[in-house]
């Protein structure tokens, strides 16, 4: 017999076993390490169906939404609650004008802030948007860049090099529910609510020199919704547009600032090139224009029990017969991420698709479809069971389902 | 019996950011990494060390992991990696006079021992301790970590019949001294 056999037996003996106690316990920090890179801000961005087609772009629309409308709250905030030279309605008057916008956000403890151009129409309503997302904001896919032109939302996933096309009327119910939850006029009704309830506390500093900036800092008392929260914001003495916000939440006994957000180039003309990726993207970047493309399968008259077990046996289907463009509509993924994925397995038979069943407090449209396949890989045959596969309804308006994701 | 296409699905899941995915991987794999990292440092605490290191550093680098290639090899590697450097730290404080200066950070201590050794494993770390490192780790690389001969040249940076060479004188002298060790032990 060859050394090498003895010395490979000796090795199959050796064995190593864990302490349950410290195996949990490293098991514990190797998960709040996860957790903690891929950032709790971030969850939203995870590539999940509504991250990766739909959901991103109308985050970072939320996003900017949820600036603007801070602009306005806290305008909405100091008309109510701190009388002094500055009038609220000379901002509001101002903000009244604005056209175009940059957005920079800064997160604390990252160099690179979020940022966004925002042009309104003149309504006062969002009319095209571009979101610059650094790595940090968005760990899974990368940095990314989404453009909503109203009818379409662009992503570029810089990393993978691939930009991806999809309608904007999936991804607008989302923004308008969003919207409403956000619209400044709603806010600052509320907020006017906080304060005749006498749940938050507003001090205006307005420096003799006018050059300085006023201040005005915000704070939600116990028993508000955002209890020991502060915003302070700065306003430009000339313009009376804000220029800053800063945003602290109390620890240990002080005031640790989370973020500052930067609102810039107010009514600086943004070059309509910049809501158009089509041909900012390298000429070699992979596309993947789903614009007219229908995402997902229709239910018709079937169930939702029925119709998230089609997505599932349809999308394995699909990979049986190595057709990845079709299963690439069935899942939030690109043909191109399908095939390096799957392209190494063979699937012989798909042994069972579901029974399906309601994902509880998912609101009733996500359905959990447990699947098991029989696949070849290096010439030997096996079976696996994929658990918690997950599919959802795409759009209520147009009633198709997808997957979500493989498992959770 | 390892399944790739689990990987895959494990890894799939992994990259977003599924914690069932990576807690699975973490039982798949760790058992086996804290093996080979006891055989390529011969110290349990270490090795312990090394084995949460990397798994606390692949949680927190889902964004750079390809979906493509083999989970195992990649874990294998990144513990080979980070013995290595921690061995060129420690050969670095020992240059400039700090000697014991554990190069390695370990973010946090586990509260007791992690890995329980069997009696075929003590017996092979202590015959691993006595040859030399560059032969102890083509040897468990190869062996316990699956990695080509070409992969481990790339790791040692050196040619593939260097690792062949080494893997051979390796498993000549590990053979010697598990022997010897067998003989005295029936007092042969």
């Amino acid at each position: 017999m060859r050394p090498a056999d003895d010395i490979r037996r000796f090795i199959d003996k050796a064995a190593v076993s864990t302490n349950p106690k410290a195996d949990k316990a490293v098991l514990d920090m190797v998960l709040a390490a996860q957790e903690k890179a891929t950032d709790k801000t971030s969850a939203a961005l995870r590539p999940s169906l509504r991250s990766i087609v739909m959901r991103s772009p109308i985050t970072k629309l939320a996003a900017a939404a949820v600036v603007i409308v801070a602009v306005v709250l806290f305008i909405g905030l100091w008309d109510k609650s701190a009388p002094s030279a500055y009038a609220l309605e000379q901002t509001i008057e101002a903000n009244q004008g604005v056209r175009w916008l940059h957005i920079k956000n800064f997160t604390i403890g990252h160099d690179e802030p979020r940022e966004g151009w925002v042009e309104f129409g003149e309504d006062g309503q969002a009319k095209r948007l571009r979101a610059h997302m650094p790595q940090w904001a968005s760990p899974v896919d990368g940095p990314r860049v989404i453009v909503w032109r109203g009818d379409t939302v662009q992503m570029w996933l810089t990393k993978h090099n691939q930009l991806t096309i999809t309608k904007a009327d999936i991804p607008q119910g989302e923004l308008i529910a969003t919207l409403q939850e956000l619209d400044p006029r709603l806010v600052v009704a509320h907020l006017a609510e906080l304060q005749q309830q006498g749940k938050v506390e507003t001090v205006t500093e307005e420096p003799p020199d006018k050059t300085k900036p006023i201040v005005l800092t915000v704070t939600y008392l116990p028993g508000s919704e955002k209890p020991g929260r502060r915003q302070v914001l700065s306003i430009d003495p000339e313009t009376k547009l804000i220029s800053t916000i800063e945003v602290y939440r109390p620890q240990d006994g002080q005031y640790r600032q989370e973020s500052r957000i930067e609102l810039q180039e107010y009514n600086q003309p943004i070059d309509p090139k910049m809501f158009d990726l089509t041909n900012e993207v390298p000429a070699n970047a992979e596309r993947l224009d789903l614009s007219t493309t229908d995402l997902g399968l229709a239910q018709g008259t079937l169930s939702d029990e029925e119709v998230a077990v089609k997505v599932a046996r349809q999308f394995f289907e699909s990979l049986m017969a190595r057709d990845y463009e079709a299963a690439g509509k069935l899942i939030p993924a690109g043909p191109a991420a399908l095939k390096e994925q799957f392209g190494g397995v063979k699937i012989l038979r798909i042994v069972s698709v579901g029974p399906a069943t309601r994902i509880p407090g998912s609101g009733d449209k996500e359905m959990a479809v447990p699947c098991t396949i029989e696949y070849e890989e290096g010439g030997k045959k096996s079976s696996i069971t994929v658990s918690g596969l997950q599919v959802q309804q795409l759009s209520e308006r147009q009633n198709r389902w997808m997957i979500q994701t493989l498992g959770n | 019996m390892r399944s790739m296409t689990e990987d895959r699905i494990l890894l799939w899941k992994f990259k977003r950011a599924s914690q069932e995915a990576l807690r699975r991987i973490y039982e798949k794999y760790r058992t086996d990494l804290l093996k080979l990292a006891v055989s390529l440092v011969t110290d349990v605490n270490t090795a312990e060390d090394v084995v949460q290191d990397v798994f606390v550093s692949f949680a927190q680098s889902a964004a750079q992991i390809s979906l493509a290639g083999d989970l195992k090899k990649y874990l294998v590697t990144c513990v080979a990696n980070r013995i290595r450097n921690r061995r060129r730290d420690q050969q670095r404080h020992e240059a400039i006079g700090l000697d014991g200066t554990d190069g390695l950070i370990c973010g946090s201590r586990r509260p007791e021992q992690w890995a329980i050794l069997n009696e075929e494993l003590r017996s092979l770390s202590q015959a691993m301790a006595r040859i030399p490192y560059e032969q102890r780790e083509a040897v468990n690389l190869y062996m316990q970590g699956d990695l080509t001969f070409r992969q481990i040249a790339r790791i040692q940076d050196v040619s593939i019949n260097t690792v062949q060479g080494r893997y051979r004188y390796g498993i000549a002298k590990l053979r010697s001294i598990l022997n010897g060790e067998l003989e005295n032990e029936t007092g042969g």
